[in-house]
């Protein structure tokens, strides 16, 4: 107390005003720079981490064919053992990133079906259209929980809809490759 | 003392600067104005004292007191110690030129002083010994300057005085000691001065008004910048979701949820009854059948409205969605 009163010592209430409204000033400055300096970091982050995992996922499926099988969020697959650990992009603190594969619904044209043989005499079957038929496929994706809808907005605005989406506190990028 | 010692020297009669000796007992025997009560005591005690020893050697004593006239016996004393003292005198003169040191000592009597008086106290009258004033009295150099004036100009005169003015050194007048104390005397009543006088720049009203005028425009502004912060002063604000854009997302979402409806329905050749059965869901989707072939997936927004997926007729907006993952139509 007496060390803050030699500080004060001689200085008058506006002396005080200046000293505080600078330092309210610069707060009101800085404060939201520095939380958006954060935050930019964090999405930074979570690119960074959704690319290492779609990364590893397309090099599994390159070597094995199929896509990695999917996991619980926070959890790596087997395949992509590697990227386990508390280190890995899995876990996160404010977030946790999940690898999961989801089934596809593909139109093939079926093979023409040469039905009963006609008898002679008998007219022509009529031509129609080749016959298509629903194929499932699987699609992988990575998936990222996380309560903070800004974050999940600003994956949504760099990856574009026509890949991902965000419902409740999940964002998706689904990678189309089938297999 | 320099000062005080120059200063009696200045007050002796003329009749007694012939000679050293009888400069000196001139400075014996007439004592400063300052005490000269004292000394008139202490002369009658003295007196009185002479008497009575003159009176048991048998010398001849002229008593002032006596009937003789007073004029008569005084001018009889004066003479008897006038042809006292010229035996004195004569007796060591020589064909040397004299100077007389006390004429050219009286102009510097003044200066030298009132310059030195203040130190007087604290210095005795002594030169310091390795001081010049030692140094030249050693020296001996009054023949020198007896010789220079021997020739009686003007010019000579000169410079023997310039010469004894040299030889005068005043000598160390104070001791470190003193020259300290006065020096901290000096700093600390600069020090009382300056504190004393000093005003605090913030209590000053100019300074004080310019400070509070200034502090009002910094509250302002920060003010303002918080409520209502400018473009330069606030970084971009991070994405957020649009109702429409909600939407949109929602009606992925149900899009691929009906995709594994469909796949669950190719490979088993049924609809699921429930979505536990289809291998992977999505948060905030409800499946209802609406039969053996057709089925919807209910999601509700945050306002509450429900977006359908009905299997039988997926609704126009539905069609417009093209994501990269679904098929073609």
């Amino acid at each position: 107390m007496t060390r803050f009163r030699k500080l004060i010592r001689g200085a008058t209430i506006a002396d005080v005003s200046v000293v505080l409204a600078t330092f309210a000033l610069l707060a009101a400055f800085l404060y939201p720079t520095w939380r958006a300096r954060a935050f930019r970091e964090r999405v930074a982050s979570a690119i960074a981490d959704v690319d290492a995992i779609g990364s590893a996922a397309r090099a599994s499926r390159t070597l094995r064919g199929r896509w990695p099988t999917a996991a619980a969020p926070g959890v790596a697959p087997p395949e992509l053992s590697g990227l386990a650990g508390p280190e890995g992009p899995f876990a996160r603190p404010g977030r946790t990133l999940a690898w999961t594969t989801w089934d596809v619904i593909d139109s093939v044209e079926a093979p023409p079906d040469p039905g009963p043989p006609a008898a002679p005499g008998d007219a022509p079957q009529e031509t129609a259209g080749p016959r298509m038929l629903p194929v499932p496929r699987a699609v992988g994706a990575v998936g990222v929980h996380s309560g903070e809808e800004s974050l999940l907005a600003e994956l949504l605005e760099h990856y574009g809809m026509e890949a991902s989406f965000v419902v409740d506190t999940v964002w998706l990028l689904v990678l189309p490759e089938r297999s | 003392m320099p000062g005080e010692a120059l200063a009696r020297k200045k007050k002796k009669p003329a009749s007694r600067r012939k000679g050293k000796r009888s400069r000196k007992k001139a400075s014996n025997e007439s004592p400063p104005e300052a005490t000269e009560t004292e000394a008139e005591t202490e002369a009658s005690a003295d007196l009185a004292e002479s008497a009575d020893a003159a009176v048991a050697n048998d010398i001849p004593v002229i008593d002032l007191d006596a009937d003789e006239a007073p004029d008569d016996a005084v001018e009889k004393l004066i003479a008897e110690t006038l042809a006292t003292a010229g035996v004195d005198d004569e007796a060591p003169e020589t064909d040397e030129p004299v100077i007389d040191l006390d004429a050219s000592l009286d102009a510097d009597v003044g200066d030298a002083g009132e310059a030195a008086a203040p130190d007087a106290e604290a210095a005795p009258n002594e030169p310091v010994e390795g001081s010049p004033r030692a140094t030249a009295e050693a020296a001996t150099d009054q023949p020198v300057i007896v010789e220079r004036s021997a020739g009686g100009t003007a010019q000579d005169a000169e410079a023997a005085e310039a010469a004894i003015r040299a030889l005068i050194d005043l000598g160390p007048t104070s001791s470190p000691e003193v020259r300290d104390r006065l020096l901290a005397e000096t700093l600390a009543h600069a020090e009382h001065q300056d504190a004393r006088y000093r005003v605090p720049f913030s209590q000053t009203p100019t300074a004080g008004r310019w400070k509070a005028f200034l502090a009002l425009v910094v509250v302002l502004v920060a003010g303002a910048v918080a409520t209502v912060p400018p473009r330069w002063a606030r970084p971009d604000p991070p994405a957020q979701l649009g109702p429409a854009e909600r939407a949109s997302n929602l009606r992925l979402a149900l899009l691929l949820q009906a995709q594994q409806v469909e796949a669950f329905r190719v490979r088993v050749q049924r609809l699921p009854a429930s979505l536990d059965e289809v291998t992977q869901t999505l948060p905030g989707v409800r499946y209802v059948r609406s039969g053996s072939r057709a089925y919807q997936l209910i999601a509700y927004e945050a306002n509450g409205n429900a977006i359908v997926y009905d299997s039988a007729s997926p609704t126009p907006p539905f069609g417009t969605l093209a994501p990269n993952w679904a098929f073609p139509p």
